[in-house]
Parts: structure tokens; C-alpha cells; sequence
């Protein structure tokens, strides 16, 4: 079963009137390892409060660690019982170190202490000295989805929603009747493992075909739980009727809304829904006009079980069509090059004999491109793989920059050429602090490069709008935070006034063949 | 768009609970007629200082205790459409009276409400005349008690600062004590204005410097 993610996180209106950054974070991954696929979603809020003056750092920690910690977890499980008490344990010892690797990077500053003092007092000051975690307090919400299971952890505050075929919302951990006006158990408190509020649910129980997880922002933007319960039907009508893109481009509009509108808090939402959403379209439909409880589960699978046989022919189909296209098309193209062989050498014999004075012709490249060693199957494919008039490998000479959407060998490495002077060299899972783009402020970490669904990504992690002007003179666009801009050779990233940074490619300066491969290509 | 997700939209509440002694010492040196007017001046300061945070919804309530305790104000009214209605001042300072009722209408507020902690201003210039000490374990029992911002002003000398200080329950928040009716406005403002220009759970601007005490009147 295939999952997907939709997400998005808003600075709250009332943090930009006092001009606190948005203090959530969110992050997700699907991975494939032997034979156990899985989607995890992880959802963080940072405290408000003097103490928790890294919250925004403790929360953006927070969910990377988690997603790596649950992949890592349930990928090792091989059968096993899976024990989510363990699991929380490592989800905070991990957080516990990255929280420190980023202390040790950048210590508490005078003026972060000083404000503190100033704000809250001496005490306050001290406890943050005496268990720095406090700084970086924050919340945790995870989903996690595997072909056997779905398990659900939270931490503090906040909402985890399922949401069934016919639009049934519930909640799959019971609310923390202790966790009243703005109280929370948060990861910076001393065996915070403790305090996790665990379920799992076998497959084979039946699954939701959506999991909401928000930040309290949201569910205190309602009027009543009643009213905020009602997003579970709601977001599975637009996923079915609307799809998952225009949901995706309208939810930080929506999150704007309840913002101001509601409680003023930041907001996150992630949801994670099952791809084959658009199947019971006439199930739900027939729900929301009244008759919910008369749709009987035998009929959703019914429809789910003849939709899906339906996508399987039309997909075998298309596959067919595909074959055959290609097959026309390598004709077409031996046809038209022979062709054109023939009328230069026609062209030659009657009129360029007498110019040409014994120089060879060459052809220029049009997209000159790097090609791999030592992997045969990369470069298969994409639209000059094959192609007899692109130069052989290695003729494009050291500085090749590979086009949009195709892809990139292991021993050609991505890096930005810095308007101040400098470059950078963006790896996988590399961290990128206002330090490495020459800008005069501390913040770690200011961007975070990943590869998602193989392809490389720069996420901002900052509340700098960054604007993004794609290669080849493209639109320029703006990218918040949490937004991901994909790398393509080309893209210029206005981080702020006067500190730009250019994307190129080039080969590796020294060759390494173990790493893996990225594709250029357009986010999703 | 077509559909909006979830139902309607809504600010978080905030009560403002003002539990006030009206005993009758306050009758004396123009206590209770000062402590009317800071009400009265205040108000509107209040109401500007919430206009900075929209999303919330500021109600206010009052208890009175002299013999016995009673609301003054019992309906949560929001702020905009408050209207004070003045006080008067006789009998005893039955402070653990106002604990007891406060703590047995926050018990039967449900667990699962969004509205923020409520603040409480205690204002009193003597000592109780009642057991406090266990209605105030009472109010501290009950959730919304213990996470309320308590806040105490003492009027004059003769205000029991002990209890006061054991209300609040918080070394970092002192006892703000009052010796003139200008002072009396001065702290109220304060108290009343800082809760509505940063709610609960965000940072709180410092304790104004307090005013020369040479003009005592109390």
C-alpha cells in the first residue's frame, strides 16, 4: 500500500506581531529497505517561553532525528515484537545528542542568557544553564506506516486524528487530561521517554486511510473539539475530490487562516494518506449526504478492490503503449539520422568539397552532460541517454552542468558558487549554518540539504523568505520555511540582500564510486 | 477552495478573575472609593492593551468578601462590554470564602476547554478572618487553580503580606504593595495590562519601579 505525505507549517499571528520565528517543525521520509516500505510523518512544536529560547532548533532537531530513528527501528525489526517503549527511548537519547552536537557548535551567547534574565529572572536563567535541554524544549507527534503495522507516539501536546473510509475522525491516543492551558511534557524534561503516549495497530486490523497530525495551534483555533474534529471528514472530501495537489498548494493558505482567525499560535499539519484515496469517491460522497452509517465495509472494499483491478489493467496497458512508443520512436530517429547522413553527404559531393580545407566537422553538444562510469544503468533513459549525436562520455570537459530531470553520476557532485566569494559543496543530509553562506548571524542550522524521492533538495530552516529563480531566466518564486528548492544546475537562491548562491555540477575532484545517485528533477 | 476544513474559527478565552476585599477597614482612608476609581480608570487601558492580541478573548469576573463571599460580577463578560459597577465596603475579610467559591466554579470547568490560564488578581488590605489556609489547598487542587497567574496587591501596611505571598505561590512574583490610591492604579494597571499584552505562556515585560512611599496614605 502506497502512502503519501502532504504538509505544511505557518508562523503564527501572533508570533509575527511579536516577531518570534515559527517555532514548529515537520519532516517525513518514505524508504524502502529489503522488503519493508514505510512512511513515517514526525510533527514538533517548540515552547513558547523565555526558557525555551532554541525551541525552533529543538523542534526542526526533533523531527529529523525522529523520522531516522523510526526508519532505523522498524527497518531492524525483522519480525520482531515491536516494543515502542524502546523506540521512544531512542527517539530522545537522539535528540538528547543532537541537542548537544548543537550546543557544542554554538554555546549560549550573553545576550541569549541576558535576555533570559532580564525576562524571567535569575532562577530561570539558572535552570537553563544547569539543563540546557530546557532551551530547546519541545513537543512530538509520529505516525509511522509499514506493510504490518501503523504505529502512532506523542509527546505533549497536540492532536494525532485517523480518519476512516467514511470519514469517521477518532483519536487514536487518549488526550492527557493533565495537559490543561498550555501545559505540556516536552522532550527537554528529564526521562521525557516516560511520558510518551504510545498505540500500534496491526494492518490486518484494518487501516485509516488518512492520519492527521497537528500542532495544539490548530486544534485551539476552533471554537470546539466538535469543530476541529470535522477537519477529518473534511480534508478526505478534498483529497478525493480535489487530490492531493491542490490540497498541498492550498493548505498554508488554510493554516494562515485558522492562525488568524484562531488561537495566533504557529501551526503544523501533516497528513499522510493512502494513494488509493479517489477508490471510494462514491462511498464517501454518499456518507456526506446523510447515509454514513448505511455504507457497509464490505461495500468500500468493494469498490477499493475494483478500483484497484481497474488501475492494474489500465497501468499493464500503458505499459504496453509504452513499449510499442519506444520502439517507434528509436525508428523514427535511425530513420531521420540516416536521412540526415545521406543529404550532408549529398550537400558534400556537389557543394562543400571545395570549401573545406581538410578540417573534420564537429557537432556541437546541446545539453553537454557528464555520462557515469562505472555504472551502466544510470543515464539509461533520460533524454540524451543513447542519443547518437550527444558527444561521448567525458567530452564536455571537467565543468558539465547535467540538465533538468536527468540523471547524475555518483562521481559528480553538486556545489554553490557563494556572491561572497567562496562555494559550497551540498551532500546529502549536510546541515548548512549562516556561517557557510557568509551571512553575519549565527543560526544552525539554516538549511538542510536531502534527497527526496532521489532527488537533491536544499530545505530552508530559517524564517528568511528565500527568492528562487530556476535556471534558463525561469519565474522567480519564494520559498519559506520548511519549503524544499530542488537543486538544478542553474538555480540562483537569494538568501538575502546581496548573499546569493548558484547551484552547479561538476565532477568529483577525486573519484569515489561508492556514493549513490541523485536526479535532477523538478519537486514533485 | 470549496470547503473550508473543520467548523468555526474562534480566538482562545482568557478570564480575568478580581477577588476583592471589601471588609470594612477598606471603608477607611478612602480604600474602597480608590480601589472603584482604579477599576474604573483601568478598564479602558486594558481594553486598548488587548486590541495587540486579537486572537484572544478576554473575559472578566469579580468576587467580592467581606462576611462571606459572593461574585460581584459572575458572568464572564468580555472586556469590550464590561461596565463596573461599584463596590462597597463593611463587615469581616473572609478571604478563604472567595478561595472556596473560586475553587468550586473551576472544578466544573471541563479538561479538554482550549482557553488559556485565567488570571487572578487578589487586591486586600488586612488579615483573613476565616480558614484560608485550607480553602486555598482547595483551589490549588483543582487544575485551573494551581496553573492560574495569581497576582496579589496588599493595600497599606496592615495587609497580611504572608497570605498574600502563599496565594501566589511564586518567589519571582512578588506582592505589590499599594500605599496611595495613585499607586493602587499604577499596580492594577499593571497587572491587568501586562496579562492582556502578553497572555500565559509567553514572556511577561518586567515589574514597573515602584513608586516613592513617602506619600503614604495608608
Amino acid at each position: 500500500m502506497n502512502w503519501r505525505v502532504i504538509n505544511a507549517s505557518v508562523r503564527g499571528s501572533a508570533h509575527q506581531r511579536s516577531g518570534l520565528p515559527n517555532q514548529d517543525a515537520v519532516d517525513y521520509g518514505s524508504s524502502q529497505r529489503g522488503d519493508a516500505p514505510m512512511t513515517v510523518l514526525a510533527v514538533s512544536d517548540g515552547h513558547g517561553g523565555g526558557r525555551h529560547f532554541r525551541s525552533q532548533v529543538g523542534s526542526t532537531l526533533a523531527v529529523h532525528v525522529t523520522v531516522k530513528a523510526v526508519q532505523d527501528y522498524l527497518a531492524g525489526l525483522a519480525g520482531a515484537e515491536c516494543d515502542l517503549s524502546q523506540l521512544s527511548q531512542q527517539i530522545v537519547d537522539a535528540w538528547v545528542t543532537a541537542v548537544k552536537s548543537d550546543l557544542a557548535h554554538n554555546p549560549f551567547s550573553e545576550a541569549e542568557l541576558g535576555a533570559l534574565e532580564e525576562a524571567e529572572g535569575e532562577r530561570s536563567k539558572e535552570s537553563v544553564v544547569e539543563r540546557p535541554e530546557l532551551a530547546y524544549g519541545a513537543t512530538l507527534l509520529v505516525a509511522a506506516v509499514t506493510d504490518e503495522r501503523i504505529i502512532y507516539l506523542q509527546l505533549g501536546d497536540g492532536d494525532i486524528l485517523t480518519v476512516a473510509a467514511d470519514g469517521t475522525t477518532a483519536r487514536p491516543i487518549a488526550a492527557d487530561e493533565r495537559l490543561v492551558g498550555n501545559q505540556t511534557t516536552s522532550l527537554c524534561q528529564p526521562e521525557a521517554w516516560r511520558e510518551f503516549r504510545v498505540t500500534e495497530t496491526a494492518t490486518s486490523a484494518g487501516l485509516p486511510v488518512l492520519v492527521l497530525l497537528s500542532t495544539d495551534g490548530y486544534v485551539n483555533s476552533f471554537r470546539s473539539q466538535e469543530d476541529f474534529l470535522q477537519i477529518g471528514q473534511d480534508y478526505l472530501q478534498i483529497l478525493r475530490e480535489q487530490g492531493s495537489e491542490v490540497l498541498s498548494d492550498e493548505l498554508p493558505k488554510i493554516l494562515a487562516e485558522a492562525t488568524q482567525q484562531g488561537s495566533g499560535d504557529d501551526i503544523t499539519l501533516g497528513l499522510l494518506h493512502m494513494q488509493v484515496l479517489p477508490a471510494a469517491q462514491v462511498a464517501v460522497n454518499g456518507a456526506s449526504a446523510g447515509s454514513k452509517s448505511k455504507i457497509s465495509k464490505s461495500v468500500i472494499i468493494r469498490e477499493l478492490t475494483q478500483e484497484r483491478s481497474t488501475q492494474e489493467k489500465k497501468l499493464t496497458e500503458l505499459e504496453t503503449h509504452y513499449a510499442g512508443a519506444q520502439k517507434h520512436v528509436l525508428q523514427l530517429r535511425l530513420a531521420v539520422a540516416a536521412a540526415v547522413l545521406v543529404a550532408i553527404a549529398l550537400l558534400t559531393q556537389q557543394y562543400w568539397r571545395p570549401w573545406i580545407s581538410g578540417k573534420p566537422v564537429k557537432t556541437p553538444p546541446t545539453e553537454p552532460m557528464k555520462r557515469p562510469k562505472g555504472n551502466p544503468d544510470v543515464g539509461k533513459g533520460g533524454p540524451a541517454g543513447g542519443d547518437p549525436l550527444t558527444p561521448p562520455p567525458g567530452s564536455g570537459g571537467p565543468d558539465v552542468k547535467p540538465a533538468t530531470g536527468v540523471p547524475v553520476a555518483a562521481d559528480i557532485e553538486c556545489v554553490m558558487t557563494l556572491s561572497g566569494g567562496g562555494e559550497l559543496v551540498l551532500t546529502d543530509k549536510k546541515p548548512v549554518s549562516t556561517t557557510d553562506l557568509g551571512l553575519d548571524d549565527k543560526k544552525q542550522p539554516y538549511a538542510l540539504v536531502k534527497v527526496l524521492s532521489g532527488t537533491l533538495f536544499l530545505k530552508n530552516l530559517s524564517d528568511d523568505k528565500w527568492t528562487v529563480t530556476p535556471p534558463k531566466g525561469g519565474k522567480p518564486s519564494t520559498n519559506v520555511k520548511m519549503d524544499n528548492v530542488p537543486l538544478r544546475a542553474g538555480t540562483i537562491i537569494k538568501f538575502r540582500d546581496g548573499a546569493l548562491g548558484t547551484v552547479a555540477y561538476r565532477s568529483k575532484p577525486s573519484k569515489d564510486d561508492a556514493g549513490g545517485t541523485v536526479t535532477i528533477a523538478p519537486t514533485e | 477552495m470549496a470547503v473550508r476544513p473543520g467548523g468555526e474559527y474562534a480566538g482562545r478565552p482568557l478570564n480575568i478573575i478580581w477577588m476583592l476585599d471589601c471588609s470594612g477597614s477598606m471603608a477607611e482612608g478612602g480604600k474602597i472609593e480608590a480601589l472603584n476609581n482604579a477599576i474604573r480608570e483601568v478598564i479602558p487601558a486594558m481594553r486598548k492593551a488587548a486590541e495587540g492580541n486579537p486572537e484572544v478573548q478576554f473575559y472578566v469576573r469579580a468576587i467580592r468578601f467581606s462576611s462571606g463571599a459572593s461574585w460581584h460580577v459572575a458572568t464572564p463578560t468580555l472586556l469590550s462590554e464590561f461596565k463596573w459597577v461599584d463596590l462597597k465596603a463593611e463587615g469581616e475579610t473572609d478571604m478563604g470564602q472567595a478561595f472556596a467559591l473560586l475553587a468550586e466554579d473551576f472544578r466544573n470547568i471541563p479538561s479538554d476547554t482550549r482557553a488559556l490560564p485565567p488570571q487572578i488578581v487578589l487586591i486586600s488590605d488586612g488579615k483573613p478572618t476565616d480558614d484560608w489556609k485550607g480553602a486555598l489547598q482547595a483551589l490549588f487542587d483543582v487544575p485551573w487553580g494551581k496553573r492560574a497567574v495569581r497576582q496579589a496587591i496588599a493595600i497599606g501596611q496592615d495587609a497580611d503580606h504572608e497570605t498574600l505571598k502563599k496565594f501566589i505561590d511564586n518567589i519571582e512574583r512578588p506582592v505589590l504593595r499599594a500605599d496611595n490610591a495613585e499607586q493602587l492604579v499604577r499596580y492594577f494597571r499593571y497587572v491587568s495590562t501586562a496579562v492582556a499584552v502578553a497572555p500565559p505562556g509567553k514572556e511577561t515585560p518586567p515589574v514597573p519601579v515602584a513608586a516613592s512611599i513617602d506619600e503614604s496614605a495608608w
